[in-house]
């Protein structure tokens, strides 16, 4: 009896042990984040422009505004963190911020995660927005991954790489059922995402665009180093014209074979240098298939006419094996931009690859 | 339906899969093993990931490797332990998933192996039936010289023993011939169903055969039957193929067991 009474009260200490261990952490938690809230807003008092007032889409009306208030956050940390939300961009960034002192360049998606739309952010992601003084996205539906965090941030200088291209010469896209389509936030690309076809960092002319503004966008953020930017971009754009040069003579190269896309991605370099799409169909995954899909697959591309096939290269290519198998047609396979080693020359690189294929396609 | 060659490829797939399930899944079944072959499954993910790491083009060869070392260690740990066996087989189920999935997801790049969950039995071309076709050969021989041995070590090993049968030996060449058939297969099955694809055609013929001949025999049969019908089914509606054989596999079980009770 006694040695039961001695367990319980054991026990019981026990429990408040745990119990009032528990709470001062907690309480500890929450004193050390008032802390930290506290000395933000103290930063903020001392800052001149109001950080409320810094909205993501009014970006170009408050330029000067940011541009103090930056400068005023980086008095505190010396570098000017840029963080991109997908590889394409990070190496958009790499070639533009090459050499310039203070950026410190972040990407968020790994570049092997395959398609966009299955990425899932990690922590480490949260933290790099957090510091970041601006936000390099894509648009156009691209950040799907995204819309929720961004709206967490509403302080956060997001600039969209499509912003630099005119929405007429952007091209429709294919329909993708991807969930989170009603919940997205403000910005105009994303009411239409359904509408464009966001891969524009796969035609050089778009890509050229886009390049010259987001270097007058950082120019504006960062004015201290504008030169260097400007400087950069004129490197890397004598070098992308370069290559385009070469993609020009494919384009005057007569009697190219029509071409049917298993991704939208290829849309805009086979529309630029005279590969008529016949057909765009969205596979958009390697396996799950019913035969039924497997076949109105088969029959689509087949009714789409003499051609050949144009499939991505971050998948299995299994399915267009199948297809080429079943209909005869040749199967060439393109790099969409969207995975590979951080290297300057990765876009040029990966567009280099795809002008051989193209040529090979074309012969 | 057959003028498409995915279809007669898928067809031949299921020809030599099912029947090979139907034979290994008797045995499977008699000896409790479910858990086991459950958890052979599973491991397949990590033997893709050391292959991965490894930089091997095809990492069958890594995959069917790592599930014998796996299967064998099983196997050791199965006679070493006196109890709770399928707790330990659980935790190494468990144990080979998570392994796999946090090598393969440290890139993010985890969409590219969904096929391996799911199955892709309607892009298996002809090169790669001949996989199957080796492993169909290899189950059938191993299957008429030492079935007898193995069921007699499963009806009372410590009679085997005494006759001089080498109970351990031929256990363990079984779970070799196991995980070999599990790793060529999962390709085209898919980890998250292959097991039902083992156990549902044995467990169903179990309630209707009255000898070891029936049983065998109803458990190739329902197992090929059910396949042929998923993928005729598949090519009709919506649903993908592996799941539509586990279905109706699942169906006849149902059936069976009506009639047993």
């Amino acid at each position: 009896m006694r040695r039961k009474i001695k367990n319980r009260a054991v026990l019981f200490l026990l429990v408040l042990l745990l119990g009032t261990g528990s709470i001062g952490l907690v309480g500890c938690n929450r004193q050390t984040d008032t802390g930290v809230i506290s000395e933000e807003t103290s930063d903020m008092r001392g800052e001149t422009g109001s950080l409320s007032d810094e909205t993501n889409t009014n970006i170009e009306g408050e330029v000067d505004d940011i541009s103090e208030e930056t400068d005023a956050e980086s008095t505190g940390k010396d570098t000017f963190q840029i963080v991109t939300s997908f590889y394409p961009l990070y190496i958009m960034m790499l070639n533009i911020a090459d050499g310039v002192p203070g950026v410190e360049l972040r990407n968020m998606a790994d570049p092997q995660t395959g398609c966009l739309h299955d990425y899932q952010l990690r922590p480490a992601d949260l933290v790099s927005i957090e510091g970041a003084d601006m936000f390099l996205a894509n648009g156009g539906g691209m950040e799907d991954f995204l819309t929720d965090v961004l709206e967490a941030y509403p302080a956060l200088t997001i600039v969209y790489a499509l912003d630099g291209v005119g929405e007429d010469a952007l091209l429709a896209g294919d329909e993708h059922d991807h969930e989170d389509s009603e919940d997205s936030d403000d910005h105009d690309y994303d009411d239409k995402q359904e509408d464009i076809n966001p891969h524009t960092w796969l035609d050089p002319a778009f890509y050229k665009q886009e390049l010259v503004y987001v270097t007058s966008m950082l120019g504006k953020f960062d004015e201290e180093h504008a030169e260097l930017y400007e400087q950069n971009l004129a490197g890397y754009i004598a070098r992308i014209d370069a290559l385009t040069e070469e993609y020009e003579e494919l384009a005057a190269q007569e009697g190219k074979k029509g071409c049917v896309l298993l991704h939208e991605s290829f849309a805009y370099l086979a529309e630029a240098y005279g590969f008529p799409v016949l057909e765009s169909v969205d596979v958009e995954k390697d396996s799950g298939f019913s035969a039924k899909e497997i076949r109105m697959l088969i029959d689509e591309v087949a009714e789409a006419g003499a051609g050949m096939i144009l499939s991505d290269s971050q998948y299995s290519g299994r399915i267009s094996e199948l297809l080429a198998r079943e209909t005869g047609m040749e199967t060439y396979q393109l790099d969409a931009g969207v995975s590979g080693d951080y290297e300057k020359d990765a876009w040029i690189e990966c567009m280099r690859k795809n002008l051989e294929e193209l040529k090979n396609a074309a012969d | 339906m057959f003028e498409y060659e995915f279809m007669r490829n898928a067809l031949a797939a299921v020809l030599l899969i099912t029947p090979l399930f139907g034979l290994m899944g008797t045995m499977i079944v008699d000896n409790r093993m479910s858990f086991f072959s459950d958890a052979l499954g599973h491991s397949a993910i990590t033997g893709i990931a050391i292959g991965v790491i490894m930089g091997m083009n095809h990492t069958t060869v890594s995959m069917v490797v790592f599930g014998i070392l796996f299967a064998l260690f099983l196997n050791w740990i199965k006679y070493r332990g006196k109890a709770g066996a399928e707790t330990i087989i659980s935790v190494f189920s468990s144990c080979g998933l998570a392994i796999g999935l946090a090598i393969l997801s440290v890139g993010g790049n985890f969409s590219k192996y969904n096929s391996l969950l799911i199955g892709d039995i309607l892009s298996i071309n002809r090169s790669e039936l001949a996989g199957l076709l080796a492993a169909f050969v290899l189950t059938v021989l191993f299957w008429l010289f030492c079935f007898n041995k193995l069921h007699f070590i499963n009806v009372n090993p410590s009679l085997a023993r005494s006759k001089g049968i080498p109970v351990r030996l031929y256990d363990n060449l079984f779970v070799i011939l196991l995980a070999i058939i599990v790793m060529l297969s999962i390709q085209w099955v898919g980890l998250l169903i292959i097991n039902a694809l083992l156990i549902l055609p044995a467990a169903a013929a179990r309630n209707l055969a009255r000898n070891m001949r029936s049983y065998h025999l109803y458990s190739v049969l329902i197992a090929v039957v059910c396949g042929i019908a998923g993928l005729i089914l598949s090519y009709y509606t919506d649903i993908a193929t592996g799941p539509m054989i586990v279905l109706l596999a699942s169906g006849v079980f149902f059936l069976t067991f009506l009639k047993r009770t």
